[in-house]
């Protein structure tokens, strides 16, 4: 993470970071709201920490002595369509220095947003989500969550994790064979980041998953996802050229059922796809699917976490560079991930009612776009996040277009 | 284990289930829905893996069927059927 995190800055963004939006029934007492936060970030001493490495050893996790700080920005925004623009824009406002966490509530009429902007260092999407839903017994029950941290600090088991680095370098390298890497080509134009976000409704999603049977199969609504994400972006893009798109996939790796909150739990898959396979979804599906497969079968995404414990003592330059390589790099066309199951399951958000949950997330700097998918009560949401002349607005909402029709 | 011998394999597929749900098999009956065990898509290819270096059969090539993996009696007499196919 902290090597992702160099990357981003390197390519001139504020880091690698993401946010996570609440959109809520209007909240008439911020002033309540922020002074519950505060207390409740008082628990939590983790949150006044900050990464630290003492000479070349291993990164870790330093607690300061100070209480966390609270940061919450209040904005009042003319209408709904104005507030969601707001929320957008500031995800492209850099956190204040050793600032991991800030929250932005925007009021109009109609509805509040309340948007969580957190470091990836301190939580993935899921723990950004069990985060919110922590605070959220502790506002209405008083009941504070312990921060359960069960992973393990990566120090000892070495063979075993030099033998998952050779088992990563084999895949990779079987990755890397030339079998013409389509990619948007394109530079940035600015270090900044665009979104179209779309949503599904309770109703429109069960249409999607009885499509996503219909055609991948039982229980493969991911590779459904990713199928028609993979062949709206190559018709839209790379139409008629033979070749191959590579993916990488996030994963959650936590146990199911898991709360931990903090750092980083995140896995990934890697796939490869030719165009020919692209052409029929039912066949993209299947390849997906049995990719997928044969990728868990061979502890892949373990692997790969295994295998970046032996980054650590890298220095960071190096470590971004290896990212950059290995993990997509310049291969990858476009990430992807798929949270089909919300951490935050509860109807209300400190006494408001919750319409929607969804993630904005800075895309890493390569590939520069990702396609995100997340549920929030049964509902979808899709959110494509690029960087701005990685491909213009209207070729990101021509894409988005193009997915939406083809899920049903 | 004998390949009609459906208790032992449902047995093994609760206990599975258990690890890969980080649930107690106790809760995990013959009838249960997976549905409503919360799994998806990652814990059904785990579950797939599972069964696949358990059992040596490829549920994944043989056409996978909703009816199939409704609970874990079904998906054991799916694999008995597989595996009395491949004797």
């Amino acid at each position: 993470m902290q090597a992702l995190d160099l990357q981003a800055k390197d390519a001139g963004l504020h880091g690698n970071y993401s946010q996570l939006v609440l959109e809520l029934s209007p909240v008439d007492d911020y002033a309540f709201l922020r002074g519950k936060l505060a207390g409740f970030l008082e628990s939590y001493p983790l949150l006044s920490g900050l990464p630290a490495r003492s000479l070349n050893l291993c990164p870790y996790w330093a607690l300061k002595k100070n209480k966390p700080v609270l940061h919450f920005n209040v904005d009042t925004a003319a209408d709904i369509l104005q507030a969601r623009e707001l929320v957008k824009a500031y995800l492209n406002v850099p956190l204040p220095a050793q600032t991991y966490l800030v929250f932005y509530l925007i009021n109009s009429e109609a509805r509040s947003f309340l948007a969580m902007k957190f470091d990836h260092r301190l939580f993935d999407a899921r723990g950004a989500e069990l985060f919110l839903a922590a605070f959220n017994r502790y506002y209405v029950e008083g009941v504070l969550a312990p921060a359960e941290l069960t992973a393990e600090a990566g120090l000892s088991r070495w063979g075993e994790k030099f033998a998952a680095g050779k088992t990563v370098n084999r895949f990779f390298l079987a990755l890397r064979r030339n079998l013409g890497l389509l990619n948007l080509n394109k530079r940035p134009v600015r270090a900044r980041v665009k979104f179209v976000t779309c949503h599904f409704s309770a109703f429109e999603f069960k249409s999607i998953e009885g499509k996503s049977e219909e055609i991948a199969g039982h229980m493969m609504l991911m590779p459904y996802l990713l199928a028609v994400s993979t062949q709206a972006l190559y018709n839209q893009f790379f139409a008629g050229r033979e070749g191959s798109l590579i993916v990488p996939v996030n994963l959650d790796m936590r146990k199911k059922g898991s709360e931990e909150i903090f750092f980083n739990h995140v896995s990934f898959l890697f796939f490869q796809l030719l165009s020919r396979e692209i052409e029929d979804i039912k066949t993209l599906a299947s390849v997906i699917s049995r990719k997928w497969f044969d990728q868990t079968k061979n502890g892949i995404p373990k692997a790969l976490q295994d295998a970046s414990m032996l980054l650590r003592i890298m220095p960071l330059s190096l470590s971004a560079q290896l990212l950059r390589r290995f993990l997509g790099g310049d291969m990858a066309v476009f990430s992807f991930s798929c949270l089909a199951e919300s951490g935050y399951a509860a109807d209300d958000f400190a006494g408001s009612k919750v319409y929607n949950l969804f993630h904005l997330p800075v895309v890493p700097p390569a590939p520069g776009v990702g396609i995100f998918f997340t549920s929030y009560k049964g509902g979808l949401n899709l959110t494509i996040s690029y960087l701005d002349g990685k491909m213009t607005g209207d070729e990101a909402s021509r894409l988005a277009a193009y997915i939406k029709d083809s899920l049903f | 284990m004998a390949v009609n011998d459906i208790a032992q394999i449902e047995e093994a597929l609760r206990k599975e289930l258990s690890i890969i749900l980080n649930t107690d098999s106790a809760g995990i009956s013959n009838n249960t829905p997976l549905a409503s065990l919360g799994l998806d898509s990652m814990s059904f290819v785990e579950l797939l893996v599972f069964i696949e270096k358990k059992f040596n059969i490829k549920l994944m090539d043989s056409g996978l069927k909703k009816e199939d993996f409704y609970s874990v009696g079904p998906l054991a007499a799916r694999i008995v059927k597989e595996l009395n196919t491949t004797k």
